[in-house]
């Protein structure tokens, strides 16, 4: 379904560039889920960004992506435009200030069914509310709130739903469910499974919790500045973790301590090279 | 809404009683007797017996507070005097007058909003392009330019070279433009600056990627988002500008030689008409608050945010 081929990211800082994402390789097969854990700053945002082509001329991109075997970087604005939304959607953090706050939820949906859709407003009214009732939002009010009179996992839950209107087959999931209390997360990621489940799209879930990754994903990427240090079956780098970092993001939660304790030469950049140690499996070594 | 509403009218009332407050006693603070005034610029001879009688007659020799609630009770059955100087009623016409100015600074208004929001929404989507860098540097040398000059400018090519507006004066449509045109383009520097500053504001904030995100089409963002969200400063600003028009359009009136009120607010002054202008600084007044207070109304419509705030402040 996706596909992320040495991808390398720079960004402009001052007058250097930097490199925030370093050759990064990965798949999302049909109807998995892939999940991408890391520290804040690790890249794993720009990763998310970066493959739907949300991103200004500051930002220089290498490598291929591919997009059911077509390549992405080499799409037209207009082309990228016609995917975002409607074969590939975007779940962002922060929903307190990803929605319009002069727009009502409900124009909120219109306007991303009209984006794709030949619909008239009353149909596309329609559709978001069933849409609305599908994932058990509070009715026709809801519709017709404000964000801000809304609360977070409120507006996160009509992310979800607005972003699984257009039926993509491929949902990435950037920090879906940071700043959420654990009841609320619970009730995301179920959503979000239940979407998979019935739709057999892929999704690549992005997160700094490692909880959260373990009740969703199949693959798992552990990055750590930029870099890919852990990449495989989830089940296998949950339980019996290879990398010292990723044994170090899995003893946080244990121990109660801060991961510069836990890891050796915190502040020193990952340098060993990425072997596969087993089919499937890559870890670096 | 209503309790959002009920403040505003309340404190449109507070407003428009201090304007009257100080419209009336700062007019009697002018060290220029009134009367001296009259008596020198009709060249009367200025004895003490003929003074008194004129002020015994415009009630001048009165407490000032009950002078002030005369004038009071007077202005709210829409009686603003008598001018001092020419004895015509004031009322008529300052209505007269006004609705000259009126026009020409809604013509304005229209001029600063075509030009100002096509323009800024342009160098606000293309920032930092050719276009963008060529418009600052024509706001700047427009923005440093007086009024007149501008005006002048306009009637020689406009005018004189292409001849195809009237110069000056006043009656058909064509009047209106070169006139409001000039007021325009003294306002637009600041406008397209501050649209241009709002967009590219707004261009970075997070909905707006969500909303690309969402695969929206750029037209749609451009309406939806950058304009609307620009909407409340701009209205509010373009309210503001209404009074600096209305009190301050007499330089381009005097050029044009157009029948308004600034025109006639001028005359008024030399002969230190206080009837004239207590009443001028309240209808101005009067129209300045009306405008603000319907601008408020407008944003909070817009935006539920400043609905919601009102009503729990």
């Amino acid at each position: 379904m996706l596909e992320v081929k040495n991808l390398s990211v720079y960004v402009q800082h001052e007058r250097d560039e930097v490199q925030v994402v370093q050759d990064i390789s990965f798949q999302v097969p049909k109807g998995k889920v892939v999940g991408i854990v890391g520290e804040s700053g690790s890249g794993k945002s720009m990763i998310c960004t970066t493959i739907i082509g949300l991103f200004n001329q500051s930002r220089r991109v290498e490598g291929d992506i591919f997009y059911k075997g077509e390549l992405l970087l080499n799409k037209s604005k207009k082309e990228m435009r016609n995917l975002r939304g409607k074969e590939i959607a975007l779940i962002m953090q922060n929903p307190m200030s990803m929605f319009n706050p002069m727009l009502s939820i409900g124009d909120h949906f219109v306007e991303t069914l009209q984006a794709h859709s030949d619909v008239s407003k009353k149909e596309a009214r329609l559709r978001a509310l069933e849409q609305v009732a599908r994932y058990r939002l509070p009715g026709g009010q809801v519709l017709n709130k404000y964000p801000h009179e809304l609360s977070g996992g409120m507006l996160q839950r009509i992310m979800i739903a607005i972003a699984v209107s257009h039926e993509p087959s491929l949902l990435i999931a950037d920090e879906p469910t940071t700043a959420l209390d654990t009841m609320t997360q619970l009730l995301i990621l179920d959503e979000l499974q239940a979407y998979r489940q019935n739709s057999g799209a892929s999704m690549l879930i992005v997160s700094h919790d490692l909880g959260v990754i373990a009740r969703a994903a199949d693959e798992l990427i552990v990055m750590r500045g930029g870099k890919m240090v852990e990449y495989g079956p989830a089940a296998l780098v949950l339980h019996n973790p290879l990398h010292p970092y990723t044994q170090a993001l899995l003893a946080v939660k244990e121990t109660g301590r801060s991961l510069d304790e836990l890891v050796e030469h915190y502040d020193e950049p990952v340098v060993e090279p990425l072997v596969e140690c087993q089919p499937g499996y890559w870890v670096r070594q | 809404m209503s309790r959002f509403l009920a403040r505003r009218i309340g404190s449109m009332v507070l407003a428009l009683w201090g304007v009257s407050l100080l419209a009336f006693f700062l007019i009697r603070v002018i060290p220029v007797d009134p009367v001296e005034a009259y008596f020198a610029i009709n060249q009367l001879p200025a004895s003490k017996e003929a003074m008194d009688a004129i002020r015994e007659e415009q009630g001048l020799n009165k407490p000032l507070l009950s002078q002030y609630a005369n004038w009071i009770w007077h202005v709210l059955q829409f009686d603003f005097g008598k001018s001092f100087g020419s004895k015509s009623d004031v009322a008529n016409d300052l209505i007269k007058k006004l609705w000259v100015t009126l026009r020409i600074s809604a013509a304005a208004l229209f001029f600063v909003v075509c030009i100002s929001v096509s323009i800024g929404v342009l160098s606000a989507v293309k920032h930092s392009s050719l276009f963008d860098r060529l418009t600052r540097t024509t706001i700047f040398m427009i923005a440093s330019m007086p009024s007149f000059w501008l005006a002048f400018i306009l009637i020689y090519v406009v005018g004189l070279k292409w001849g195809i507006l009237p110069l000056m004066g006043w009656g058909t449509w064509q009047h209106m433009i070169l006139p409001s045109l000039t007021l325009a383009l003294g306002l637009c520097p600041y406008y397209i600056r501050l649209i241009r500053t709002s967009i590219v504001e707004q261009m970075q904030q997070p909905h707006v990627l969500y909303a690309r995100a969402r695969g929206l089409k750029e037209s749609v963002i451009i309406r939806n988002y950058l304009l609307k969200g620009t909407l409340p400063p701009l209205l509010t600003s373009l309210a503001m500008s209404c009074g600096i028009l209305l009190g301050g359009a007499a330089v381009v009136e005097v050029v044009f030689t157009i029948p308004g009120v600034g025109r006639y607010i001028l005359v008024a002054m030399e002969a230190r008409d206080y009837v004239v202008l207590q009443g001028f600084i309240l209808l101005i007044g009067f129209f300045y608050i009306v405008i603000n207070f319907a601008a408020d109304i407008v944003c909070a419509m817009i935006d539920p945010r400043i609905r919601l705030k009102g009503g729990e402040q």
